[in-house]
């Protein structure tokens, strides 16, 4: 059979399907999106809500049991509790321009890929620069602040820059390994769906 | 949104349920993954309708939405997941030795466009439609040349499609 034959059947696909009442139309707009981006949504407030509440349990917990002593490190947990919402605030943002339902469907797919490659490259990047810049910011908070560190310190007459030093190469050889972690959990969770919309935006563009 | 537009809304589905049906036709695997799709698509309908100024046609807006929804959805690709087409012929109707026949071979035709890409299921839809190649480009973005080599090739390729399904292979 032709293409050209199906055409006359394809008319009857609408009345073979039966209408749907209102009732069901409206139990449908009350329901929530099962796209791919309004998952990546969700995931992402969840997320950010786990954090808020953990590193406000840790400020809180902190200045309550040490009675607001060394305050430099709730402080710093909140400066990275902050680093972390500016971190979500831009892949949500992300999101927000990944789609355009009612765009051509070649420029909506188009602009889809390219959020998604700097959606995985922020993810990558900033997932595998926290824990160096953690450990770093917390070692050097502790080798000034922290009085069983100063009383270590001028036992075995550490200077800072060998301090340093130490830390940084520790740290390196740790975000070696995570970042191979989260190149792999970053492919697991969005490379199979880069993966299709690259094929079938060069599939859209080929003869062009 | 207001209770007004939400009627304004459900009319307007009712109306163009054609386009959403066909969509879900062509993209879902089986009823139930029918049934998902045509949830989304409405449901991303409602979410836009708010921003529609009638810029343009009322059916290009919808087959956009209903199809960039089903396009990139991309759900995954379960080799068990059964595939089941559609009817054409009502069961009452299809008595007659040729009505039988005609039923087979659509199904066979059913089966082969279920083969082939996203993309090109979007414009084989399109095709069905009735649509010029100029409302193609609008809707899909793709360039009119392009669309026209694209639809040539289509065409070949459910014409071996279709033989394969036939002889079952």
């Amino acid at each position: 059979m032709e293409l050209d034959q199906l055409k006359e059947m394809w008319g009857t696909v609408e009345s073979s399907s039966g209408q749907p009442s209102e009732q069901e139309l409206q139990a449908i707009l009350q329901k929530k999106s099962k796209s791919p981006i309004a998952k990546m949504k969700r995931n992402l407030t969840i997320e950010m809500w786990v954090v808020v509440v953990l590193y406000l349990w840790i400020i809180i917990d902190y200045i309550i049991n040490f009675k607001g002593l060394i305050l430099i490190i709730p402080l710093l947990f909140f400066v990275i509790g902050v680093a972390f919402m500016v971190y979500y605030i831009r892949k949500r943002s992300l999101l927000k321009q990944m789609e355009c339902v009612t765009c051509e469907v070649k420029s909506n797919l188009q602009q889809q890929l390219r959020i998604l490659e700097k959606y995985i490259r922020i993810y990558l990047i900033a997932g595998t620069a926290l824990m160096p810049i953690s450990i770093i910011t917390m070692s050097v908070v502790l080798f000034f602040y922290s009085p069983e560190v100063a009383v270590q310190r001028q036992k075995a007459d550490v200077p800072f820059a060998v301090f340093f030093g130490i830390v940084t190469l520790m740290s390196l050889v740790l975000t070696v390994p995570l970042y191979f972690l989260n190149k792999w959990y970053v492919r697991k969770l969005y490379g199979q769906h880069a993966e299709k919309l690259k094929h079938i935006v060069n599939e859209m563009t080929e003869e062009e | 949104m207001t209770i007004a537009s939400e009627q304004d809304f459900l009319l307007l589905v009712k109306e163009h349920q054609g386009i959403i049906r066909k969509v879900c036709h062509l993209y879902g695997r089986n009823d139930a993954d029918r049934d998902d799709l045509y949830q989304e698509i409405v449901i991303q309908l409602w979410k836009a309708f708010g921003s529609f100024r009638g810029d343009a046609k009322i059916s290009t807006w919808m087959y956009r939405i209903a199809l960039n929804t089903a396009i990139s959805n991309l759900r995954k690709q379960s080799r068990k997941v059964a595939l089941s087409f559609p009817e054409f012929i009502p069961r009452d109707d299809a008595d007659s030795y040729e009505e039988k026949l005609k039923e087979e071979k659509l199904q066979q035709m059913y089966a082969a466009i279920s083969r082939l890409t996203e993309v090109e299921k979007a414009i084989v839809m399109l095709y069905l439609e009735d649509k010029s190649y100029d409302e193609m480009e609008d809707i899909l973005g793709i360039g009119n040349g392009a669309l026209r080599v694209k639809m040539n090739r289509i065409k070949e390729k459910l014409r071996s499609l279709t033989k394969a399904e036939a002889y079952g292979t």
